[in-house]
């Protein structure tokens, strides 16, 4: 190794490649702090929502009563955000305030295909090579379709039978069992998070009561915002190596692989948005096939469940138990997609299909792509909602 | 002047020794691409960091992409 050295060579110093002990402890420090900003950001909000609308939280979200509008703004919030984990972060912080689990849970699948936009987005950098092209979008659009079935077949099958929300609501009371729950007062993560959030909340009641709540709801989605981005930014350092470590291991080991690296890698990184647009260009340049892609797609679903679930551990007292129900939604929606969509072989391939078929149209025409990306993330949505609250 | 020979036909082990052989390169053919290929795969994960810095939209060439499809649309 040091003949290099010896023949006169000069190595490369290799100065702030390797980050230093105290640097990784310094970057977890972070982390923990910023967890702690999210989980307080979770407590405000819930907070300054009842303090804005009293009892009045379903009454304000009447107007999404209707399912398909609560999707749509799933969707859109998603879609214009950039951050499935944001949004369902923000979700469980109004469940908390008093949303109704049965309005969120439209509200949480919606935010699952607003998702999928970012990946689309990155897959349109590859338009001027046509065969990349073709290869980018299908790999990003695959995500689409797939999470476009995921919505088809369980939404009705939600509204028919409310299967997510019993199956969760049974989970969570297995979580919290036969403790009293409005017993707040002796909860570490109340008693933790009360500095923050009681912070907040006397600089807001220095207005009158219901633009306090607004200031506070205002501030809790700041501090998600911030949160979770930088989160994701020192994951992305901290994991990388184990995030690169499972990435290898998968390679050639089938589809069970490629969904379990696609969950653990998003989990390590926080968003499945980065995870799908990673592999867009590794698509694009012919390293990994759609069929090797799709699995590990799939995985990003699961994988970014948990920052809901992180953020449902905010949340006390009697409502606790439907923050984390609505958070077990986001999972077992996921979860069952996965087991059914990719588990029963007529349904398998039906995502590579529509991926393959748009992927043929927009590499001969653009026009189809730029459809997609406008039709289905912003202006279908804004049509239905418009419809549905203007003519129902 | 001699007649032109016909090509001696080979028999039917012949044959089957031919298909043996070909089914065994195609084998190692593909054993060979699939190693390749996960070479090439491993290669770009050790770019990792790299790679997730980029995984995100740039918005360039997303404007870019509209403009294209506004040429086309003109056309």
């Amino acid at each position: 190794m040091s003949q290099a050295g010896n023949l006169g060579v000069q190595r490369p110093i290799e100065v702030g490649v390797e980050p230093s002990t105290w640097r990784t402890l310094l970057n977890w420090l972070l982390l923990l702090a910023l967890v702690y900003l999210l989980v307080s950001a979770v407590s405000i909000i819930g907070g300054g929502f009842k303090q804005a609308t009293g009892d009045q939280a379903k009454q304000l979200f009447e107007f999404s009563s209707n399912p398909f509008v609560g999707l749509m703004v799933g969707v859109i919030a998603t879609a214009l955000i950039q951050s499935s984990s944001t949004v369902t972060s923000i979700i469980v912080a109004f469940v908390a305030g008093g949303l109704p689990v049965a309005i969120a849970i439209p509200m949480i699948m919606g935010s699952n295909i607003g998702t999928t936009l970012t990946n689309t987005l990155v897959s349109l950098g590859h338009v001027r090579d046509k065969d990349e092209f073709l290869r980018a979008f299908s790999a990003a659009t695959v995500h689409d379709f797939f999470n476009l079935l995921a919505v088809v077949i369980f939404l009705p099958l939600e509204l028919m039978f409310g299967i997510l929300e019993r199956i969760s609501l049974a989970t969570a009371g297995l979580v919290y069992g036969d403790a009293n729950l409005s017993m707040s007062g002796i909860n570490f993560v109340k008693t933790a998070t009360a500095p923050v959030v009681n912070g907040v909340s006397d600089i807001a009641n220095l207005l009158p009561t219901v633009a306090a709540g607004i200031l506070m709801i205002v501030a809790g989605i700041a501090l998600i915002f911030l949160a979770i981005r930088y989160i994701g930014v020192l994951l992305k350092q901290l994991m990388v190596g184990r995030a690169k470590a499972v990435m290898h291991s998968a390679i050639g080991r089938g589809p069970i692989a490629g969904i379990t690296s696609g969950a653990v890698v998003t989990f390590f990184v926080q968003s499945s948005s980065t995870t799908t647009s990673l592999m867009v260009p590794l698509a694009g340049s012919g390293t990994f096939t759609l069929r090797e892609i799709y699995p590990f797609t799939l995985g990003t679903n699961i994988g970014t469940t948990f920052t809901a679930l992180l953020a449902a551990t905010a949340v006390t007292g009697a409502v606790a138990i439907h923050a984390l129900e609505i958070a077990l939604v986001h999972l077992f929606f996921n979860l069952f997609a996965v087991i059914v969509i990719f588990g029963l072989p007529l349904l398998r391939g039906i995502p590579l299909i529509g991926a393959e078929w748009l992927a043929d149209l927009a590499a001969e025409n653009k026009l189809f792509a730029a459809g997609w990306v406008l039709g289905v993330f912003l202006l279908l949505p804004a049509i239905l909602i418009f419809v549905t609250v203007a003519f129902f | 002047m001699t007649t032109p020979t016909e090509p001696k036909r080979p028999s039917i082990d012949e044959l089957e020794a031919m298909i043996n052989e070909t089914d065994e390169t195609i084998a190692e053919v593909r054993a060979e691409l699939e190693r390749r290929r996960a070479e090439k795969q491993h290669l770009a994960i050790d770019e990792l960091e790299q790679r997730l810095a980029e995984a995100k939209p740039k918005w360039a060439e997303v404007r870019a992409f509209f403009q294209l499809v506004l040429q086309d649309l003109r056309k």
